[in-house]
């Protein structure tokens, strides 16, 4: 009983401590990056590549945003610009959907490579996947409404 | 020289945000982590593992995962990614098992959180859900198919 008691605190110091490694510096290089619009400068440099997948140069900011921070922050901003009536119908559909399947992928990708995950092939294997199932789905939206 | 120190308490302030942001999810995480790497070492040590385990095994297996690899699944699916690693370090697997389930969890967690996030933005929010544990389960049936033997 000692010994299972010893283990398991043993155990949870060891994950609190590689997680607070992960977090911590994770957080404050967002949180810096934010600061200095990073986003609204990276959101402008792949525009021309974004309007090609079929999405406006409104949703691809709050894409950026969602994908990067987490899907809290990137749908606060969708719901932002949804009320100022820069998303609407379709668009909004294809960004949460893509949001849906891939947000904050540098800390989901983070904390499973801190248990032994090959990160490459996670974070390759989701962007690949969520890309490729949007689009589909764009495409067989933009063909029905024809 | 007015511009350049109005850049410089920009950078301390967002440093001393991220930090404080980073301590207040670090905390809430815990809360999470915490029990659930406990009630996974009580699972463990009353041998209730291996039961469910055995339970899911010829499910996990499509997925090249062991039976306990379905405790990890529900864990992320209804609490978070936080509780999925907590019970995956309460586990073992091999890097191609963690491999496996970090694509099929990175695709669909929290989904009763997210979902929620997701009917805000007004956007179909069952379709999506189906789409993320469709494409998710599948994601983890290929990569078994893919990946070889040994990562």
């Amino acid at each position: 009983m000692i010994s299972f008691a010893l283990q398991t605190t043993l155990g949870l110091t060891r994950l609190a401590l590689l997680v607070f490694v992960i977090i911590m510096p994770l957080m404050i290089l967002l949180e810096i990056s934010r600061h200095f619009g990073m986003l609204r400068k990276a959101t402008g440099a792949i525009a021309p590549l974004t309007r090609k997948l079929g999405y406006e140069v409104d949703s691809v900011y709050p894409l950026l945003a969602g994908i990067v921070f987490g899907i809290s922050y990137g749908g606060g901003v969708l719901i932002g610009e949804a009320k100022k009536g820069n998303i609407v119908g379709r668009q909004a559909f294809l960004v949460a959907l893509l949001l849906a399947m891939c947000h904050a992928v540098f800390e989901d990708t983070l904390l499973f490579v801190s248990q032994g995950a090959v990160w490459w092939i996670i974070i390759g294997a989701r962007l690949v996947l969520a890309f490729g199932v949007t689009i589909s789905i764009a495409l067989l939206l933009k063909r029905r409404s024809k | 020289m007015a511009k350049v120190l109005a850049r410089r308490q920009t950078f301390l302030e967002s440093l001393h945000d991220g930090t404080k942001q980073g301590l207040y999810a670090y905390l809430t995480l815990l809360k999470i982590m915490a029990p659930v790497y406990v009630i996974i070492a009580l699972l463990k040590q009353f041998q209730i593992v291996g039961y469910l385990a055995n339970l899911f095994t010829p499910y996990m297996k499509f997925f090249g995962l062991p039976g306990e690899a379905a405790l990890v699944i529900v864990t992320g699916w209804t609490v978070n990614l936080y509780g999925a690693i907590a019970a995956l370090a309460g586990l073992s697997f091999t890097i191609r098992q963690v491999t496996i389930l970090a694509t099929i969890l990175g695709i669909s967690h929290s989904l009763v959180m997210e979902t929620a996030i997701i009917s805000r933005m007004k956007a179909r929010p069952w379709v999506i859900l189906g789409i993320r544990v469709s494409l998710g389960l599948s994601a983890g049936l290929i990569m078994n198919l893919i990946l070889p033997a040994h990562l």
